[in-house]
């Protein structure tokens, strides 16, 4: 069974009284913006994921008639908005995956050896990762970072985000042994 | 999920800075207070009235009309009223078929001159929208309205500007204007607070208009001008989309949702909302202008509601389109259904502006008096000018915070 937070019900409230009463809808701004801007530029980055959760807002207001408390919550909804914005700049977001792993390849120096040690056998495990979803069909990926970036659990509060079926196409890492993966 | 943990942590971003919070949510609220008002009973519904016209003007208005009908999109209303063999002086044309009003409208707006130009354009709007108030037993109905006023540049450079001024609120009928009596006549009344937070006694409407402006300042996006459920353009894409009726809707169809396209009533559903938002919100020039209202007269679905008297009190003739009124979208938007109409100015071809009407409210809005106009935007002025906007500073730090008379309460709580 789903819970049902106390936050879900306000926020389907202020959606339904905005149908009627426009301006209270920048309720769900004050209180997803932040979130969603960061889930954004992690897959988008720059002035591009700035965009995408503006228009996410813009896209959800007018789109505000149609939500339907019944399939899901307020926040899982503007996700999946931001998700379909975000799959409109495709190319770029995976050009940012490979650049970010490239980037993060090059070496960084320090006096105390064994921690940079340890930093970068995480690092290179997340550098991995990152160029990983890069090969990802749109799809996967969109049902993964949901989860791991937006913050939706694929149980929980999985309204919105199915259980995705990437398990098990993300390549072995050789950096993600449990221990690395602890690392912090 | 060794690899979840890992891939949860990659990548970390810094969080958006003031300016594009600021930025981001004043598109928002221009948006929202963009969004529909209304509230003034259309007059006449579906009255005949007779308005005479050139007797060119009416030739090639039903010349075009059979063309579009031939096209396979004509209105199921479609009636052909003014008899080609009438003497001039006598031809008429019955407001009541809405593509044929439509048609003339087109002719009138490619009478204007030449396309407007300027460093801004600038849009006066006045948006109107219901609230339920009152207590106990005495419950009534407010009819609110703010002006928005927007400056967008069409040149690189310039700031967006934003005014939204409070226009005051009354009680919207006179049975509503008896209950606000008997509550006291109260000056102002209070904003209900965002649901899970407490009320805020600085968060009141008032009845009286002014108090203070918010006045919003930002760098435009380039894509400064939004239709048919967010697809953004440039004014330079406005500008250019093409004069041909058939160009402009093969067009408009490319741009709509798909989902909203999946069958010819919610086709033209979809279509009169995106060209009522092209010719009430963007710049485009009047050859544009005439080609949507052409392109409105061959929506299907659509009505007209013959002469109507708008919330501003002008006169005007309406056409309309019914929403919310099939399964899905009841779904969906249990509301009821409602009449969507663009009102048209029709010795100018100028558009009044937008009218939604509330015919069997339901559910959340089962307080609205059936067949109030539960919103509006009204078109007070769209201009031209190379005069410069009020100075104001641009927005660079917290978005506004404080609450002003008529104003709404700017954070989560």
């Amino acid at each position: 069974m789903e819970t049902v937070t106390v936050t879900d019900v306000d926020d389907a409230e202020v959606v339904k009284r905005s149908r009627a009463d426009p301006e209270c809808f920048s309720v769900l701004f004050d209180r997803y913006f932040v979130p969603l801007h960061r889930y954004a530029s992690r897959r988008l980055g720059g002035t591009t994921g700035d965009d995408v959760a503006a228009e996410t807002f813009l896209v959800a207001f007018r789109e505000r008639g149609r939500f339907d408390p019944a399939r899901g919550s307020v926040r899982a909804w503007l996700y999946g908005i931001a998700t379909n914005l975000i799959r409109g700049h495709h190319r770029a977001e995976v050009r940012g995956y490979r650049a970010y792993a490239r980037a993060a390849a090059e070496p960084v120096y320090s006096a105390e050896e064994e921690r940079v040690d340890a930093r970068l056998t995480a690092a290179a495990a997340r550098e991995v990762l990152v160029a990983a979803l890069a090969e990802l069909s749109p799809g996967d990926r969109d049902a993964l970072l949901l989860v791991v970036w937006g913050e939706l659990g694929p149980r929980g509060d999985g309204r919105g985000a199915r259980h995705p079926s990437w398990h098990g196409r993300l390549p072995a890492l050789p950096g993600a042994s449990p221990a690395a993966g602890r690392t912090r | 999920m060794d690899e979840l943990e890992q891939l949860a942590r990659a990548r970390p971003v810094a969080p958006p800075s003031a300016q594009t919070i600021a930025r981001s949510r004043a598109a928002l609220i221009q948006l929202a207070g963009g969004r529909p008002a209304r509230n003034r009973r259309v007059m006449n519904l579906r009255a005949r009235i007779l308005v005479p016209v050139a007797a060119t003007v009416l030739a090639v208005a039903t010349g075009v009309a059979v063309t579009m009908l031939k096209g396979g999109t004509g209105a199921p209303n479609a009636s052909p009223s003014a008899s080609p063999s009438m003497p001039a002086a006598a031809r008429a044309w019955d407001s009541a078929n809405a593509p044929q009003l439509l048609l003339v409208a087109a002719e009138q707006a490619q009478q204007e001159e030449a396309p407007g130009t300027g460093t801004y354009w600038v849009s006066t709007i006045e948006h109107g929208w219901l609230i339920p108030t009152g207590a106990g037993n005495n419950q009534y109905t407010l009819r609110l309205r703010r002006t928005e006023i927007t400056w967008k540049p069409l040149v690189p450079g310039k700031d967006v500007v934003h005014i939204s001024r409070w226009a005051g609120a009354e009680p919207l009928s006179d049975g509503d204007k008896a209950a606000w009596r008997a509550a006291g006549s109260p000056t102002s009344w209070p904003i209900e607070p965002p649901p899970g937070c407490p009320p805020d006694p600085r968060n009141v409407y008032t009845a009286e208009p002014g108090g203070s402006e918010r006045v919003e300042r930002s760098a435009p996006d380039a894509r400064l001008f939004m239709i048919a459920n967010g697809e953004s353009l440039t004014a330079e894409q406005i500008r250019a989309l093409p004069s041909d009726p058939v160009a402009l809707r093969t067009w408009l169809l490319s741009v709509i949702d798909p989902r909203d396209l999946r069958n010819p009533v919610e086709t033209g559903k979809s279509l009169f909302e995106a060209l009522v938002d092209l010719v009430l919100n963007t710049p485009i020039t009047p050859a544009v202008r005439s080609a949507a209202f052409r392109v409105l007269a061959g929506v299907p679905g659509i009505r007209s509601l013959g002469a109507v008297t708008d919330a501003k009190g002008r006169s005007g003739v309406a056409v309309s389109i019914e929403r919310n009124d099939t399964v899905q979208e009841r779904r969906a938007d249990p509301g009821g259904p409602r009449e969507v109409s663009l009102v048209l100015d029709p010795n100018t071809g100028a558009v009044l502006g937008r009218q939604v009407r509330a015919l069997r409210p339901a559910d959340y809005l089962s307080w609205v008096p059936a067949g109030a106009i539960q919103q509006y935007d009204l078109i007070e002025h769209l201009r031209w000018t190379n005069d410069e906007p009020p100075a104001t500073p641009r927005i660079t730090d917290e978005p506004p915070a404080t609450p002003t008379p008529g104003g709404q309460p700017t954070t989560a709580c």
